[in-house]
């Protein structure tokens, strides 16, 4: 097996691996039960983003019987609605509980894949002020039903903020009081509870501000899907009612809703003081990270386009995944172009899919635009020479790769590459004129592409003539395309082993046209690797 | 059977499986130990405010700005108490409270839970003013309490102080609160909503 000698972009800290492990076998597992399109994991965000649309539509329908007066008899009486009120009451607490899930797996990806820092600070920084303040929100929540684990959770929180020395009056004092709550107690946490979602809400957009075609929901079938099993998990387990709360109770088995009063847990056997300092930590932790937490001298290297030689297509402004590029009037006139390509180096996260978009090559990361692509396949192929018996494994460096490059079998030539998207087409059809028996390329799973649309305009490039398209010309039988999760490399040396088998049982011959060079367009006025 | 059907119907378990998770997980059974209740100690005092004024001495005068000399050197601040709980002759708590505020001029307020097994104990519980320059001793600290010695000493046999001596009945899961009745200088011990409106 050879391998091409390739600089490695580095885009995230060694330790990430660590972290990795432990979300690998999972990740693994989701994709041999649903698949890779409907991998839970892959879908966090989305997924998030479905539970909290179904928190906050049900919580508008208790909202109608909600009383600041009697909480906990209103919650009783929504929960005797056994038609309507009971599993909508559940659905609400449930989805509360899988946002909170779902976003912590979100934030493990995230990290993993090293999506903290650069481009994408704002996307880091507003996601860890949605979890806090969705935490926040959901313990409003619990102590509106005023039962027994509204009462811990709300004297628990009181005695944390009691240590601060900013209250004249120790709000746990209010909770010890014999004659109970004011009915002002429950319009404050009503209220919270209803601005909360609407500033998530707020902040969720400028979380995906700087990406484009942002999904927002799953899949239909994964969304249909989560609402079914969410509305019958609702209806066979409802949430049923506590003991309500009472100054003179301090019941010694309640059922606590996990994800959001875990640290009530805590306050067992750490100090109220420990624990404000446990959470200090956490929110410095979380906000500090894409300052630390990258990898060591990396600097993301913007794409820059050649404005003299941009045709104005605007392919590469549709493929970019980040909203890193704009079309601008050219610097100095031209006649057949209205508009030419500026990058955004701000917004650029050198992921290279512009260079694999743009058909004239004359945009992409430095010396990773489609012409240097071009004279790096060019320089594998002198120096490996594959054969029609071999195949060309292009993979992916976010996924694969380096795994494979180490268990790749004999006349298997690897290839790696940044991003599967960052790949220009022409670099296939050279390796496939140049002899090459046939081209495979691993990249990542469409939902969990590092850079978002690598995979998915490759695979548009190659077979639905998505702009810079694989020509007719090539044997399409010889080229095949596929995601795969980092710890599917089982998977992969199968489909190694099967492409491999199948190009040497095909009748057609691997080197099928003329003399193998590219034609690229705008070398003539370039002076460019083919002039 | 199919294989597709297979697969689909592994789908549905780990579903399934799933949501029975996220839900077990919604209602974790956690809390305290079995088998004990709480003695809450819980109240609000304002207790004795200690207030000394005397004129400015030449050189503080000469320190102030003229609009300033006209007035006094006055030192207002509430007395600290000092909360003693034993139980069954056994010291629970023990400790000086300062009142709160920057000034010290705010009131105090106590909010104390003591967990127990279920049974009957005898408390006995005391809520007692303190000198505040019972510890002075830098020499400005020393001039502080001599100056003051009168003041201190009429606000002390001013202050209000509470003791009681009870017998309560834990039990288990069940909160008794110890309140302080400050206009009637007594404690008072309720372990219910009913017996705290009677009380009142």
């Amino acid at each position: 097996m050879t391998t091409r000698k390739t600089p490695y972009y580095e885009t995230r800290p060694k330790s990430a691996g660590w972290l990795e492990k432990l979300i690998l076998p999972l990740d693994r597992f989701f994709n041999r039960v649903y698949g890779a399109k409907y991998n839970p994991i892959y879908q966090s965000g989305t997924i998030a983003s479905l539970f909290l649309m179904m928190t906050i539509a049900t919580g508008l329908y208790q909202l109608i019987f909600y009383k600041l007066s009697a909480p906990y008899e209103s919650v009783a009486g929504l929960e005797a609605q056994w038609y309507l009120g009971r599993w909508i009451r559940a659905v609400h607490s449930y989805a509360g509980d899988g946002l909170l899930l779902v976003l912590v797996f979100h934030v493990f990806r995230m990290i993993i894949q090293g999506k903290t820092y650069g481009p994408r600070l704002l996307a880091w920084l507003t996601g860890v002020l949605m979890i806090g303040i969705i935490l926040i929100s959901g313990w409003t929540g619990i102590v509106l039903v005023w039962d027994i684990q509204a009462q811990k959770i709300a004297m628990e929180g009181a005695r944390l903020l009691d240590v601060m020395p900013i209250f004249s009056e120790p709000l746990m004092r209010a909770f010890t009081k014999p004659e109970g709550q004011p009915a002002t107690f429950f319009f404050l946490n009503l209220l919270l509870h209803m601005v909360f979602p609407m500033v998530v809400l707020a902040l969720f957009w400028v979380h995906t501000l700087r990406i484009t075609k942002p999904a927002l929901l799953p899949p239909k079938k994964t969304t249909m899907w989560i609402i079914v099993l969410m509305v019958g998990l609702g209806m066979v387990w409802p949430m049923g009612m506590l003991p309500k709360a009472s100054q003179f109770a301090s019941p010694d088995i309640v059922n606590v809703d996990l994800f959001y009063s875990w640290w009530i847990q805590a306050a067992r056997f750490i100090s109220s003081g420990w624990l404000l300092v446990l959470w200090a930590a956490m929110a410095v932790f979380m906000f500090s990270l894409p300052w630390w937490y990258r990898p060591k001298m990396h600097q993301l290297e913007a794409s820059l386009p050649r404005m003299d030689l941009c045709t104005g297509c605007n392919q590469c402004k549709l493929d970019c995944p980040y909203g890193a590029i704009n079309m601008i009037d050219p610097p100095m006139p031209r006649d057949d172009t209205e508009k030419v390509a500026n990058v955004t180096p701000s917004y650029c996260t050198s992921c290279g899919i512009c260079a694999g978009s743009c058909a004239p090559m004359i945009i992409g990361p430095p010396n990773r635009n489609g012409r240097n692509l071009l004279e790096e396949v060019r320089e594998f192929q002198k120096e490996y020479q594959p054969g029609a018996s071999d195949i060309v494994l292009i993979a992916c460096e976010q996924g694969l790769a380096e795994s494979l490059r180490k268990a790749a079998p004999e006349g298997v030539h690897h290839y790696p590459v940044h991003c599967i998207g960052a790949l220009h087409t022409s670099q296939v059809e050279f390796l496939l004129r140049r002899g090459a028996g046939g081209v495979l390329m691993i990249g990542c799973p469409e939902k969990d592409c590092v850079y978002r649309l690598g995979t998915r305009w490759m695979k548009e490039r190659l077979y639905d003539n998505r702009e810079a398209e694989l020509h007719e010309r090539v044997d399409k039988s010889r080229v095949r395309i596929t995601g795969l999760g980092r710890g599917e490399l089982k998977e992969a040396l199968e489909m190694v082993r099967q492409f491999k088998e199948d190009i040497n049982s095909s009748k057609t011959p691997a080197k099928d046209i003329g003399d193998g060079e590219v034609n690229m367009e705008c070398d003539t006025a370039t002076g460019g690797p083919n002039a | 059977m199919h294989n597709r059907t297979i697969h689909w119907l592994v789908r549905v378990i780990v579903s399934m499986l799933l949501m029975a998770g996220l839900a077990y997980i919604a209602r974790f059974p956690a809390g305290m130990e079995k088998d004990e209740g709480v003695l809450r100690l819980t109240w609000r005092v304002v207790g004795a405010k200690l207030r000394y004024c005397r004129e400015y001495t030449d050189s503080e005068k000469n320190r102030l700005t003229k609009h300033m000399q006209r007035g006094q050197y006055c030192i207002s601040k509430l007395l600290p108490y000092q909360l003693k709980l034993d139980i069954d002759g056994k010291s629970v708590i023990d400790e000086e409270m300062q009142p709160p505020g920057a000034r010290g001029d705010r009131p105090l307020y106590v909010v104390r839970d003591v967990r127990l097994k279920p049974g009957s104990y005898q408390f006995d519980l005391s809520f007692k003013p303190l000198d505040p320059f019972k510890d002075a001793k830098t020499p400005e600290e020393i001039q502080e309490r001599e100056e003051m010695r009168e003041a201190t000493a009429t606000s002390l046999s001013k202050a209000p102080s509470f003791s009681t001596s009870q017998t309560v009945e834990i039990v288990d899961n069940k909160v008794i609160v110890v309140d302080l009745r400050e206009d009637k200088q007594e404690f008072v011990v309720l372990t219910s909503y009913q017996r705290h409106e009677a009380q009142k």
